[in-house]
């Protein structure tokens, strides 16, 4: 077997790389973060005609527009082609351009020769100059660039086998890479004229590959229309989040049900039985629960941003988010703050202004994540238990509407707090629209949400398992029947020591022990709440039978304790509070700082803590 | 002999003569394209009054206002 090659696939944002680097990986990839810095990038595995007995390691950097200068996303892919390690170090350079702006894309492909690397050309969107009749001189820009130049059509995949005995033909060599300096305005000029000729036109008709998107963009861009089109689109994007996720979470929901009532009937005295049931199985749903809908919205937002409509959405919200110091680029870093915290984090990295990053992901804990959605859910038909799905629909609108709200106050705080800092710009590329390409998006849903399960799942897993064994000791004998009683418990004990914290918020040190597990991962409170009210799964599933509890449930004074007030603050703790150990991890991470992390969670939680005191005293 | 323009128009074209202001941005600026004698036609205006929506060649950008004035333009006939 040879040695295994390395080879990285560079271009700009919107050049078709990304496409090209799922057809040739088939998806199979994971994400690595490039050694000292924050930025992860995409590393695959090609494997020739199936065989793993040759294989190509692929890269897929982060798209650019200079090798120069630009954000974080930029940087990485400089030093992976400047300053790469023996271990990212590409042995062959594959620029992907796209065909229809070919000459914008030249001077980053004219740094990359320069710096002495082996280089292949692709060049794509091949279906839009065949149907505008524009032909391209392959054998000049060979010439030029002493290189293999390859044409690609992302939608059936036509050139795929070229590019692949590309790969197998070019030889590792031992080559020395010297970063060129930045092209001068003339020689950049001087660079398209010469080429220029590359691109010819066969026909005096006018190019029409960008008829369609002028005239999406008519309506999409327009100054009052453009607004409501937003507007329909982000809340269609909600709502199927949540009615297309239903059924999928009620199976799982239900599935899971049935599984620990199976398990609890096998052996109803074992400690054992109770361990796998209430503690294991438990545990796995808490996490799994999510997974249809955390699927959908990657899902959702992958469908908006490969037809090109995320970039305009940016666009249209750039003025109202200019308000309060952020931008268009924040947007889609907060849209996935509704998801979950953490890619939504790591996605600000595109935003050039460290003041703004540093203001995103400040907020960015309180979009209101899907962790939080079980917790609403059970709280919020418990304040309306007669209400219709249309009505719940709507109480849910009005949390995240809240939630979104509280955000942008944030955001005008700490713009004002920061007002000496630079500004950051906007300057966003509107690509064409196309068709997206639905199996790619399935299987980079399915990766993301993955990544997510692997990286939330063992921590709400461990927290979960710990607070059944809390729970269930101390004990004298080995059998469910000697479980001691909630408040006998090491939970118990903890929770009731430290229920002065919890009072003002008009609850016990029952539903405190659910607050204290909902630092774990919030989703845990639900199911924590149902161990501690010693809530057994009815018909319906487990949140029926929890609710019935609540209804009735009292404090050691007989005063019941979920009240409008006492739910209500419930509901604005979880909106604000920064609960998340995964999140403040990343938020370490990203912010490369703990000050600024340690600022964030105590602010987040003491104003979640006022305010639901607040709500419990004055109503 | 063109005059240079202040603000510019929606449905008017635009050919770049220089930069102004802030070199970074300029040079952002020239990454994407627009380069000194390229024209450019403003087309629309995002909601609230936001970006200014451009097309350059084929491809279309958003730039605020204070991007807007990175560039030096002047007015084209027809």
């Amino acid at each position: 077997m040879s040695e295994l090659k390395t080879i990285a696939l560079v271009g700009c944002p919107n050049s078709g790389k990304t496409t090209l680097y799922n057809w040739l990986t088939n998806s199979n990839y994971r994400t690595v973060n490039y050694a000292g810095a924050t930025v992860d990038y995409a590393v695959g595995n090609l494997y020739y005609n199936g065989s793993r007995d040759e294989s190509y390691r692929i890269l897929d950097t982060p798209g650019v527009y200079s090798l120069d200068q630009g954000g974080l996303d930029e940087e990485v892919t400089q030093k992976i082609l400047f300053e790469g390690s023996a271990e990212v170090r590409p042995d062959l350079v594959v620029m992907v351009v796209d065909g229809t702006q070919l000459l914008r894309q030249l001077p980053t492909l004219e740094m990359i020769y320069r710096s002495g690397h082996q280089l292949g050309l692709i060049i794509t969107m091949k279906d839009l100059l065949e149907k505008n009749k524009i032909s391209v001189d392959v054998e000049k820009l060979k010439e030029k660039y002493h290189c293999e130049v390859f044409f690609f059509d992302g939608i059936r995949s036509h050139g795929l086998e070229d590019i692949l005995q590309l790969f197998r033909k070019f030889q590792k060599k031992d080559l020395t890479i010297v970063k060129p300096a930045r092209l001068s305005d003339s020689e950049v000029m001087g660079l398209q004229r010469e080429l220029k000729k590359v691109l010819r036109s066969q026909t005096d008709a006018p190019i029409t590959y960008k008829v369609w998107t002028q005239k999406i963009d008519k309506v999409l861009l327009h100054p009052v229309l453009g607004f409501f089109a937003f507007f329909v689109i982000m809340t269609s994007l909600f709502a199927s989040v949540f009615w297309l996720a239903t059924p999928f979470m009620d199976w799982i929901d239900g599935g899971f049900g049935f599984l620990i009532e199976r398990t609890l009937a096998v052996a109803p005295d074992s400690l054992l039985a109770d361990f796998f049931a209430n503690g294991l199985l438990t545990a796995f749903a808490s996490v799994l629960v999510f997974v249809p809908q955390i699927f959908i919205l990657f899902l959702g937002v992958g469908v908006l941003e490969s037809t090109g409509y995320l970039s305009r959405a940016a666009t249209v919200i750039d003025r109202p988010l200019s308000l309060v110091g952020l931008s268009g680029r924040s947007f889609v870093p907060l849209l996935s703050g509704f998801a979950c915290a953490i890619p939504a984090m790591m996605a600000t990295r595109n935003i050039s202004s460290t003041k703004e990053r540093w203001i995103a992901n400040f907020i960015i804990p309180l979009m209101s994540c899907s962790a939080r959605l079980p917790v609403y859910s059970l709280l919020v038909v418990f304040l309306l238990p007669e209400a219709s799905a249309v009505e719940l629909g709507f109480a849910f609108a009005l949390i995240y509407f809240t939630a979104a709200l509280i955000g942008a106050l944030a955001a005008g705080i700490l713009s004002r707090l920061l007002k000496n800092k630079k500004n950051g710009h906007f300057l966003m590329e509107l690509p064409l629209y196309r068709l997206p390409r639905f199996k790619f998006l399935a299987v980079n849903s399915f990766h993301r949400t993955q990544s997510y399960v692997t990286k939330a799942g063992p921590i709400i897993f461990v927290i979960a398992v710990g607070i059944w064994m809390a729970s269930s000791f101390p004990r004298t004998e080995w059998t469910a029947a000697a479980t001691p009683s909630m408040a006998e418990s090491y939970l118990g004990m903890a929770g009731q020591k430290l229920e002065p914290i919890f009072e003002p918020m008009g609850l016990d040190w029952r539903v405190g022990v659910g607050l204290i597990s909902a630092f774990a991962a919030r989703e845990v409170f639900v199911s924590t709440l149902a161990l501690v009210f010693n809530t057994t799964t009815d018909e319906e599933g487990l949140q029926s039978g929890l609710l019935t509890i609540m209804k009735d449930a009292t404090n050691s004074q007989g005063e019941l304790i979920f009240t409008v007030p006492s739910v209500v603050g419930l509901i604005v703790f979880f909106i604000i509070a920064l609960q998340c150990m995964s999140t403040f991890a990343v938020s370490v991470r990203e912010s490369g700082s703990w000050k600024f992390a340690w600022i964030q969670l105590l602010v987040l939680n003491a104003v979640a803590y006022a305010l639901a005191v607040g709500i419990n005293l004055i109503f | 002999m063109a005059k240079a323009v202040q603000k510019v128009q929606i449905n008017t074209s635009y050919e770049i003569a220089g930069f102004k202001g802030d070199l970074t941005l300029a040079d952002r600026l020239k990454d994407l394209g627009f380069l000194k004698g390229n024209i450019f036609k403003v087309v629309s205006r995002a909601p609230f009054a936001g970006p200014i929506i451009v097309e350059l060649d084929s491809i279309s950008f958003a730039l605020r206002e204070s991007e807007m004035d990175c560039l030096e333009v002047i007015e084209c006939q027809n």
